[in-house]
């Protein structure tokens, strides 16, 4: 930036601003940086707006099993290093144990789901990895993340952790209200995975709610049943 | 918002389905990640209920919106690190006449605003994209408006300089290639 330049810079930003100016544009003319910074500035409003995913206020819940699970934690981790520490501890008090570290897990992970951050459900999903799939609550507390989270990366992360759940007839019938109730093809991509073995699948073709190009996906999983998912 | 200074959850609600989507766009050009902007959309609007008989009425609310936005991004951004991406595609609204090489030029112009500090950053965002006018900067973070207008233009300068930086990157300009 030279001296003109740095006399110029108030009649410049007016000049961003849409305000007329004889002597910026015959500086304009004869300066490369300047008048590339001005291009710049006009490029930058041709840039598309990031899209705000559905979002809905959410205040902080009374409900919350963190000071219940560092307690646990704790009297656990007490519990395992006296064990540790004793040559034969008795087998079933060892199985009582891991019995109780699985339950702690499983109320972690459904605390974290029940955060107001996005990051910390998300880390709530990840930790549902760890879980046993068997455990009908935590397989519920997906399901309700992936019907009624108001972040899109949260509902993908929860349909995919919800692939290692057995489903029931049950859980089955509330995917398909999902599809039907959820407007992102991706989340609906996701869902349509996990129903893979339905035979109303071809129904979805003639859904009204179904993106077109999420038909598309289900008219190529319907050709070729090995191709599921995201390739 | 008198409504909601006295506690009432509902009016809190009205204000969010009004300003969030534009809060959000405000911190994902802060932040680059769509995950923390979605926690510090929320941050703000849980500030305004907790601190909502600090404002004065004299002050339009969507400034004081900002400012509390403003603040609750540098909190955030002490505290804690968050990925910044090459944006997804999906996390962009799609203007018509939408071309491959356009789509590559604003990748990395948003890279370019990325690697800038966070108060020049910030300058360009609220004066380019949220449509502050210089003087509601200044109002907003406390200088006069001409030292707005002279840090905005000496910030655009150095995205300038950033974006032609990374549009001479030859592994950058590969990668886009790529995606």
């Amino acid at each position: 930036m030279n001296t003109e330049c740095s006399s110029l810079e108030l009649q410049l930003a007016d000049y961003l601003a849409g305000v007329p100016s004889a002597e910026v544009d015959a500086h304009l003319a004869v300066c490369e940086q300047c008048r590339a910074s001005v291009a710049l500035w006009s490029n930058m409003a041709a840039m598309p707006a990031p899209v705000a995913p559905r979002m809905r206020l959410q205040l902080p819940r009374p409900r919350n099993y963190w000071p219940l699970a560092l307690a646990a934690s704790a009297l656990l981790a007490a519990g395992l290093g006296f064990y540790g520490g004793r040559a034969s501890a008795p087998s079933n008090d060892i199985a009582s144990l891991r019995k109780e570290v699985r339950s702690l897990r499983e109320v972690v992970a459904l605390s974290l789901l029940d955060q107001q951050s996005a990051s910390e459900r998300l880390r709530g999903i990840r930790y549902s990895a760890s879980v046993d799939a068997s455990d009908p609550e935590l397989a519920e507390a997906l399901s309700h993340t992936l019907r009624a989270d108001p972040s899109v990366d949260v509902r993908l992360a929860a349909a995919d952790a919800l692939r290692r759940f057995p489903q029931s007839t049950k859980s089955r019938e509330s995917m398909w209200q999902i599809l039907n109730a959820d407007d992102s093809p991706l989340v609906q991509i996701a869902v349509i995975d996990l129903l893979s073995e339905d035979p109303r699948l071809p129904q979805l073709l003639n859904n009204g709610n179904i993106h077109p190009s999420v038909k598309e996906y289900v008219q190529a999983v319907l050709a070729n049943p090995q191709k599921r998912g995201f390739q | 918002m008198t409504a909601v200074r006295e506690g009432d959850t509902h009016a809190l609600g009205a204000l969010f389905d009004r300003h969030h989507a534009a809060l959000y766009r405000y911190f994902y050009r802060m932040s680059g990640s769509a995950s923390a902007s979605e926690d510090l959309t929320q941050d703000v609007f849980l500030r305004l209920l907790k601190k909502g008989e600090t404002w004065n009425p004299a002050m339009k609310f969507t400034r004081w919106t900002y400012r509390i936005a403003h603040n609750t991004f540098i909190d955030r951004s002490r505290k804690s690190k968050w990925e910044t991406e090459m944006p997804a595609q999906h996390e962009f609204a799609a203007p018509s006449g939408r071309s491959l090489e356009r789509d590559e030029e604003h990748a990395l112009l948003h890279k370019a605003l990325l690697q800038l500090a966070p108060d020049k950053r910030e300058l360009l965002i609220l004066s380019r994209f949220q449509g502050l006018r210089y003087d509601q900067i200044g109002e907003l973070l406390g200088i006069e408006t001409n030292t707005v207008k002279v840090r905005v233009f000496r910030a655009l300068g150095q995205l300038r300089e950033a974006y032609a930086a990374l549009s001479r990157d030859p592994i950058l300009l590969a990668m886009e290639a790529k995606r």
